[in-house]
């Protein structure tokens, strides 16, 4: 199914209840008044029984707008080794949020955020001092064609680069999702090119979020845009953790 | 002696008097005014307690300037006050020996930032959220929702713990496993749950550990690792999950239990149920 059947405006008369199918959930959509009834179920489940009621008007429109997770994603890349000088390019994927919003996209019209994927929580930093995250796994490809890219799911190219004089080893990275855009690439969507720069133990590395030509087309196509309005460089250490609770 | 209450009751005391209430009720309105104002442009960043400290330090300040005030337009010499001080100062000391202890503790305990408005500590065997840290006391709301008043002197002299100054936390959960289970295994079923669970961190990671050869059985130690807030939901499912676990694995959860013997050679005593008739 073509992620622009999803993720578009519905106009939908009372009474009339609309079902979006989003990879393995179903998004389940009801005017009834000024109002709506909506509720996503697994595909797996039963439809629940009790359905959330939001009163937003007299706008019959609703808007399916693909996102991100709230909280930074981590991605445990244990096995990963860069030589010096070397830069390394991977995908990984990403499970989409769904927001739906009434009216119009702005955001004191958000209503709900419908969660296709649980991720596990993590911790990225010191415990005293680090910062929540979700963790993301540690599967990565290093073709496209390797992925198996469902409708849920965003591919988000990343690319290190170790200009420091020493072997970097990727052990844990943080993606700062609330930098990244959703494109849409042919049928799929794609994050922001995430380009990292490893500068050495002692100094700041830099991140950089932005679009691409060779991810994501000559035209750009943005279903969404960061979270915090702007793809931007950052200054950020990104791989430093060890597990040194390992022997607590 | 007839006493001349027209040295007392004359119109220029009158006058002094209204004037006396009138810069009372005027410089109330404006400490009020002005705490308020001091309450608004306090940065967002600063803490529920800091803020309330410096607000509390202008209503003091603006109250104690206002008594000078008040003292300089009655014309009142502070001389014999100050030589009066001495003795005043060991009747004050003597009579509000805990107050001025508590007082004291109280700045100590507000430098040393030991805890926030808002934190969940432990004193001695109370424990809830700071509701408040005023001059004398700091106020609690436990878990059952009673407020609990402690006075700073206990505060400062007792072993406080602060249960969320850290942004994650580490859940320690007792299991106790029969001899006869495979120690392996139930690593391995822990590590699995731990793993499962959503809301268990894997970094710091999870820790195990075989505590003691208990009376029943082998003592061992999961610690979890949790963003502080999602304690409860992290202490209930993480509980049931190994329950669960154990059961599908086939791993024995014992209860205390004695075997009995007669001697050295004998077996256990043989146990038979009879029914009530026999």
């Amino acid at each position: 199914m073509d992620i622009e059947n999803v993720f578009r405006k519905y106009r939908i008369s009372d009474k009339k209840p609309e079902l979006v199918e989003f990879g393995d959930i179903f998004i389940k959509i009801k005017r009834e008044g000024n109002g709506w009834f909506i509720n996503s179920y697994s595909r797996n489940e039963k439809e629940p029984e009790t359905n959330d009621f939001f009163q937003t008007g007299s706008s019959d429109s609703l808007i399916l707008i693909p996102a991100l997770q709230t909280k930074p994603l981590v991605f445990k890349g244990s096995s990963l080794s860069i030589m010096p000088r070397q830069k390394l390019t991977f995908y990984v994927k990403i499970p989409m949020v769904v927001q739906v919003f009434h009216t119009n996209k702005h955001h004191d019209n958000l209503i709900k955020e419908i969660i296709h994927t649980r991720l596990s929580d993590t911790w990225f930093g010191e415990p005293d001092n680090g910062e929540a995250a979700f963790l993301l796994g540690s599967e990565y490809f290093f073709h496209i064609e390797e992925l198996k890219i469902q409708q849920h799911e965003a591919v988000c190219p990343v690319q290190v680069y170790n200009n420091s004089d020493k072997i970097l080893e990727l052990q844990r990275l943080i993606l700062r999702i609330e930098n990244m855009s959703l494109y849409k690439v042919n049928e799929n969507v794609f994050t922001s090119f995430v380009k990292l720069e490893y500068k050495g133990k002692d100094v700041i590395s830099s991140a950089n979020y932005g679009s691409s030509k060779v991810y994501h087309g000559e035209k750009l196509h943005i279903l969404a845009k960061p979270g915090n309005d702007k793809e931007t460089p950052l200054k950020i250490n990104f791989h430093f953790i060890r597990n040194i609770y390992k022997n607590a | 002696m007839e006493f001349e209450w027209s040295k007392y009751f004359s119109a220029e005391n009158g006058e002094k008097l209204l004037r006396v209430i009138i810069i009372l009720a005027v410089g109330s309105l404006v400490i009020y005014l002005i705490t308020v104002v001091v309450k608004a442009i306090l940065p967002k960043s600063f803490s529920k307690q800091r803020k309330m400290i410096i607000n509390r330090l202008v209503y003091y300040l603006g109250f104690l300037s206002l008594i000078f005030i008040v003292i300089s337009e009655l014309k009142i010499s502070l001389a014999p006050f100050f030589g009066a001080a001495g003795i005043i100062g060991l009747v004050i000391g003597v009579a509000s020996q805990t107050s001025i202890g508590n007082i004291v503790s109280g700045f100590f305990l507000v430098s040393e930032k030991s805890f926030e408005i808002g934190d969940v500590i432990k004193i001695g065997d109370k424990a809830g959220v700071v509701y408040s840290i005023d001059l004398l006391s700091i106020k609690i709301k436990t878990f059952d929702n009673l407020l609990l008043r402690i006075p700073n002197q206990t505060v400062i002299s007792t072993e406080l713990t602060n249960v969320t100054r850290f942004p994650i936390r580490r859940l320690d959960i007792d299991v106790s496993v029969a001899y006869k289970e495979d120690l392996g295994k139930v690593k391995e079923v822990l590590q699995k749950v731990a793993k499962e669970n959503p809301l268990c961190l894997d970094e710091p990671e999870p820790l195990i550990t075989f505590k003691t050869f208990g009376d029943s059985g082998i003592n061992v130690l999961l610690g979890v690792w949790f963003e502080k807030t999602n304690f409860l939901a992290v202490k209930n499912s993480v509980f049931q999950e190994i329950k669960l676990a154990f059961e599908e694995a086939g791993i024995e959860i014992p209860f205390p239990h004695v075997s009995l013997y007669a001697g050295e050679a004998t077996k256990a005593f043989p146990i038979s149920n009879l029914s009530s008739n026999e």
